[in-house]
């Protein structure tokens, strides 16, 4: 047998292994596959029931990814809670948290408390922001302790779900957990803070990232229950710090529709936006 | 000059008489010339002074110069260098005068002495501050001096490397002129000197103390110890204490030895501080971290007056009992330059920023004497005739107080005192210092050391439980930085009080996310014996919750402790849930496990249900951070045979062999890996490793540290003795250099036994040509030495390089060794003396060239250095590679 024979005859009966080894994956992803055709037949609350008797993972989370809002939520989410309160693998949890979230139903809201005190820091984000799908507005007391977490992808949620809620009486707890390094409080405080805070966020000017002030003065400057004269305030301090990334951020305000903008605000961006530098270490025009 | 002659001394002058040729008619006609007397001191076991010459009893203490009694003499640098000297009787500056300074001053009766940058002695007029004399140093650093009579007596010490260059010199100059009147001069260590009466005490080497005439310099006395060494020297009228470290002891009677449990002391401080030691007139931690204690020599050996003594860490003060115990302590406001106990009645501080403060020694009250200028530097107190201050003067405050205020302090130099202050504040009764060490838990800031030295002492209190109760209400709090509490501190505590009130509490750190992991069996334990049935329900919701969760996996024992209460509860709902768990296949595979050993106790030979009680598993907290190189050494000295074994092995195929360096990494278990040797040698690897390996150190908090561990193979040098051809009149200086001769027999060193790794190498004495002329004597019972024992080694440390006084005889050849015949005698002579060893540390052992081989000088060198020292040189060659 020749060398080239024999490369031959390998060669094919690599190709012989592959395509088996081929077939055999897609036999097993073809399972779950099938069970997922199975439970999108079904309806909502017969899979919520197929749910709870599974024990199989891969058919457990494509039934909850296929919960969605409805009529049946409110039972859904009961179920979630319970097939929660069961303790289920980290995958199973998570899905099971992101539906909650989805299906917005009051009735979770005990069990997602619950899961805010998760020992899982990604189980707690997800609880909380099942919550802040609630858009409850007697929960800012809880994100205000989720700003206290130890976690910072929980802290991120709970300042930017307090900013959504408009929980103008967590303010002080938003400045310091600013002063505190959660870059997600700025721009929540861009929504809740009054014309009060505003100096004690100028404060943070110089201290922080300038795109992080840059995103809490954007939503004050949006804000149509702030004054003209504390608006002026947070032009005229972002004119001192100046620079192109400013000139953008005023030339970009300048562009877009502001309902919350007064002519005289439209003014003063204008004439900011043209003392400023377009480069770093230019002249001044 | 006191002494006798040893017939092992007159013995040996036969020997030396006994050269051949018209050498031996000279030495014969010398000998005789110099024939000892009854008086004549004598050389034995290789020390310059043998105890055979006794020391005379101290004498009187001079009284002190009024010009010295009551002063304080200090250096400033700040804003301008300065020497200040104040009256303390009369609260006022006697005078200043600008001088830049290198050593601490010294009050002298009616001299200040110092030294300057540029080696000179200059002495103040103690009353005036003019300048009476200035003198150049023999030897570059100064140790001290003291006053006797007209004299000032000082020593200076060379740290230099070069053997010629180094030693020590104790001067004597006029106290009026600065005219020198005697100086004597050794190539080793010597302390600065003590005086009482007409007598000047030094010590030698740590090992032997001499007494010296004030007026002559002659020596009049000598002594060794051989119980220890001897860094310090304490004159009583009618006795000698001596000491290093921790002990103190009388020189004469050494069994009778007075420890201070202070070696955990921060700093280690000695008893005494060592005479070794120079005194800067800098900033230094002289002074700053210091022990006083004033001794006294009774009959059972030395005690501690008024049975106490002080510390001074810092800006720290504490009073202890005799026994150790911590009477009290004080947080001052700057470090402390210097301290002196007022004759048993208090405490006279100086401290850095100028305050002059006296202390009540037994409460610790403070009066303020002055506020000098301040920064100082260094200085020296002076205060023998200061009314000691009344108790009640100034109430001090509670000792808890103190103590709090010191372990709550920030400083971060002060990290040590503040461990001494948790550890005083933990022994404390008051229910309120368990409130203390818990606010210090949860300072901000406070070192990780510091906490889990807190969470330890915690541990063991029971006292305040309500502020123990109190505590599990903290949670951790990002905002307010605030840290969680101390579980595995608090809750051993509480549960041992059968605190009850801590319940709801503890059901709320089980559910806490930021309950340490390590911490949550003890919280599940702690909630299933102190809520029986009513904590079944929160444990049932802790186990569904978290069995299959990925966040307990590095910590299945919670689970596993949780099962074992609802199972042991017989509740069927909590039995079942138990059960239902165990059969989840997404259940943690180590909870698992558990759980199924628990349900099948039979099949899986585990302990039956009914004694399957929750364990408490160790907290981290308990464990120290890291390991030692004490406990390192321990476990060492634990498998010291085994690992002796494969030395010696080794060295029947590599004699020159000294010493064996392991460097190995210890995982946070206590189990070893990474195991380096050196010499790497396939046998010695093959032999150590799975020794070592099965060496189980203690377990520590972090994953691994490094280590390292040298055993010394050390040549067991033979004894010898030589005949005494010392002169009558010759003083001790001279006996330095017969040593280096061969002159004496060589002792047993003091640090021998503290290595219990000490590997011993019996050379075998080496064929030798004289052999059939002289027998090789072996000990004080054999009379006879050979004449070639009478050389050291051309290289050996102890020989000056030049210049010696007096030369010694000329060696013979040293008998051939396979090692010395590949390099021939001339060129050992030629080989350039070692620099290793500092002449502070010059080991009591003397080798003789026919002891060994003949190695070159770098293993001389090392073999010259206690197997622990630091700076023992490594064997270079030849080398075990």
């Amino acid at each position: 047998m020749t060398a080239v024979s024999r490369a031959f005859i390998l060669l094919a009966f690599g190709i012989t292994l592959g395509a088996l080894h081929a077939r055999t994956n897609a036999a097993d992803r073809a399972l779950p596959l099938a069970r997922a055709r199975d439970a999108r037949d079904v309806t909502p609350s017969l899979a919520v029931a197929k749910l709870l008797e599974s024990h199989d993972q891969a058919e457990q989370l494509m039934l909850l990814d296929e919960l969605e809002p409805g009529p049946e939520a409110a039972h859904a989410a009961r179920t979630l809670a319970t097939l929660l309160r069961a303790g289920q693998p980290d995958v199973v949890t998570d899905h099971a948290l992101d539906a909650l979230a989805r299906l917005r139903s009051r009735d979770a809201h005990e069990v997602l408390v619950t899961f805010t005190r998760h020992r899982r820091p990604d189980a707690r984000r997800r609880a909380y922001a099942a919550l802040a799908a609630l858009k409850e507005p007697s929960d800012s007391s809880l994100f205000e302790q989720g700003l206290r977490d130890s976690a910072p992808e929980v802290r991120a949620v709970a300042a930017h779900t307090l900013g959504e809620l408009h929980a103008s009486a967590m303010t002080p707890s938003l400045l310091r957990a600013l002063g505190h390094g959660v870059n997600e409080a700025a721009p929540a405080l861009g929504q809740v803070g009054d014309a009060n805070s505003l100096d004690e966020f100028d404060a943070f000017l110089g201290r922080l990232p300038l795109p992080v002030m840059l995103a809490g003065y954007a939503n004050y400057l949006q804000r149509t229950d702030l004054s003209e004269q504390a608006k002026l305030r947070i032009v005229a301090a972002l004119e001192n710090v100046s620079g192109p990334a400013v000139k953008e951020f005023l030339n970009e305000l300048r562009q877009k529709p502001c309902n919350a903008c007064s002519p005289k605000l439209q003014r003063a961006f204008d004439s900011a936006q043209s003392r400023m530098r377009s480069q770093p270490g230019g002249t001044r025009p | 000059m006191k002494g006798r002659l040893g017939a092992a001394g007159v013995a040996q002058l036969g020997s030396r008489c006994l050269w051949p040729g018209a050498a031996v008619l000279l030495l014969m006609a010398a000998c005789a010339g110099n024939r000892p007397d009854a008086t004549t001191p004598v050389i034995v076991a290789g020390s310059v002074c043998s105890g055979l010459v006794a020391l005379s009893a101290p004498g009187p203490a001079s009284q002190p110069s009024a010009a010295s009694a009551n002063a304080l003499a200090y250096v400033r640098t700040t804003p301008r260098p300065e020497l200040v000297v104040y009256d303390l009787t009369r609260g006022r500056e006697r005078f200043r005068v600008p001088a830049a300074l290198a050593s601490r001053p010294e009050l002298l009766a009616d001299l200040v002495v110092t030294t300057d940058p540029h080696g000179q002695l200059i002495a103040f007029d103690a009353s005036s501050g003019a300048r009476r004399f200035s003198v150049k140093l023999a030897r570059p650093h100064w140790l001290g001096a003291v006053r006797v009579g007209p004299n000032l007596v000082f020593s200076t010490t060379s740290l230099s490397f070069r053997p010629g260059e180094r030693g020590s010199t104790v001067s004597a100059v006029d106290a009026r002129s600065g005219a020198l009147r005697w100086e004597r001069s050794v190539p080793y260590a010597l302390s600065r000197p003590s005086a009482r009466g007409n007598r000047v005490y030094v010590a030698s080497d740590h090992a032997d103390v001499w007494e010296l005439d004030a007026n002559s310099g002659d020596a009049v006395g000598c002594a060794r110890q051989n119980s220890g060494p001897i860094d310090w020297i304490q004159l009583g009228s009618r006795s000698i204490l001596v000491g290093a470290a921790e002990q103190a002891r009388e020189l004469t009677t050494p069994a009778h030895a007075l420890g201070l449990p202070i070696t955990q002391l921060p700093g280690r401080p000695a008893l005494l501080a060592s005479q070794y030691d120079a005194a800067p007139a800098q900033r230094s931690a002289l002074g700053r971290v210091a022990l006083l204690a004033e001794l006294a020599a009774t009959t059972a050996g030395p005690e501690l007056v008024a049975a106490r003594y002080f510390f001074v860490f810092y800006r720290e003060l504490f009073a202890f009992g005799a026994d150790g115990q911590l009477l009290w302590a004080r947080l001052l406001d700057s470090d402390v330059v210097r301290a002196q106990t007022l004759a048993g009645s208090g405490l006279l501080v100086l401290s850095e920023d100028g305050s002059l403060l006296q202390l009540n020694a037994a409460s610790g009250a403070l009066r303020t004497l002055a506020r000098l200028a301040g920064p100082i530097d260094s200085a020296d107190l002076a205060a023998s005739a200061l009314a000691p201050l009344p108790a009640g003067t100034e109430a001090a405050p509670p000792l808890r107080r103190s103590l709090a205020e010191i372990a709550l302090d920030t400083d971060a130099r002060l990290l040590p005192g503040r461990r001494l202050a948790v550890a005083a504040l933990g022994a404390l009764p008051d229910p309120e210092a368990t409130e203390d060490l818990l606010q210090l838990y949860a300072q901000a800031g406070v070192p990780e050391a510091l906490r889990a030295r807190v969470a330890e002492v915690l541990a063991q209190r029971r006292a305040g439980r309500e502020f123990l109760v109190d505590a599990l209400l903290a949670d951790y709090d990002f905002l307010d930085d605030r840290s969680p509490p101390p579980l595995a501190a608090i809750v051993p505590g509480l549960v041992a009080l059968h605190e009850t009130r801590a319940l709801p509490r503890l059901v709320e750190r089980l559910f806490d996310p930021d309950t340490r992991l390590s911490e949550l069996p003890i919280v599940v334990t702690a909630i299933a014996t102190l809520g029986g049935p009513s904590a079944l329900p929160a444990l049932a919701e802790f186990l569904a919750m978290y069995h299959a969760d990925s966040s307990l996996a590095a910590a299945p024992d919670a689970l596993s402790a949780a099962a074992r209460a609802l199972w042991a509860s017989s509740v069927p709902a909590h039995r079942a849930l138990v059960a239902s768990v165990a059969r989840d296949p997404a259940t943690l595979d180590d909870a698992r496990a558990e759980l199924t050993a628990l349900l099948n106790p039979e099949t899986t030979n585990s302990a039956p249900l009914a004694q399957a009680e929750p364990e408490t598993p160790k907290p981290e907290a308990a464990l120290p951070i890291t390991l030692s190189d004490e406990a390192i050494a321990r476990t060492f000295v634990e498998h010291a045979d085994d690992l002796r074994g494969c030395v010696l092995s080794e060295l029947a195929s590599n004699p020159a062999l000294r010493a064996v360096r392991l460097a190995f990494v210890i995982n946070g278990n206590g189990s070893l890996s990474g195991l380096q040797v050196l010499p790497d040698h396939a046998e010695l690897v093959a032999c150590l490793k799975p020794k070592l390996l099965a060496a189980h150190f203690p377990a520590f908090g972090r994953a691994r540290r490094l280590a390292n561990y040298t055993i010394a193979v050390h040549p067991d040098a033979r004894s010898f003795e030589r005949p005494n051809d010392n002169a009558a009149g010759e003083n001790f200086w001279h006996f330095a250099q017969l040593r280096a001769a061969g002159v004496g027999r060589t002792g047993k060193p003091w640090w021998r036994n503290r290595n219990p790794l000490f590997v011993s190498v019996e050379s075998e004495p080496a064929p030798s040509p004289s052999a059939s002329q002289a027998k090789q004597p072996t000990g004080e019972s054999t009379g006879t030495a050979p004449a070639g024992r009478a050389a050291a080694p051309a290289d050996a440390w102890w020989l000056p390089a030049r210049g010696g006084r007096a030369s010694p005889p000329a060696p013979a050849a040293p008998p051939p060794t396979a090692a010395s015949s590949a390099e021939p005698p001339a060129a050992a002579a030629s080989t350039p003396p070692p620099t290793a060893a500092s002449p502070a540390a010059r080991p009591s052992e003397t080798q003789t060239p026919s002891d060994a081989p003949a190695r070159p000088a770098a293993a001389d060198a090392g073999q010259s250095a206690p197997p622990d020292a630091w700076w023992a040189p490594a064997p270079s060659n030849p080398g075990p590679k």
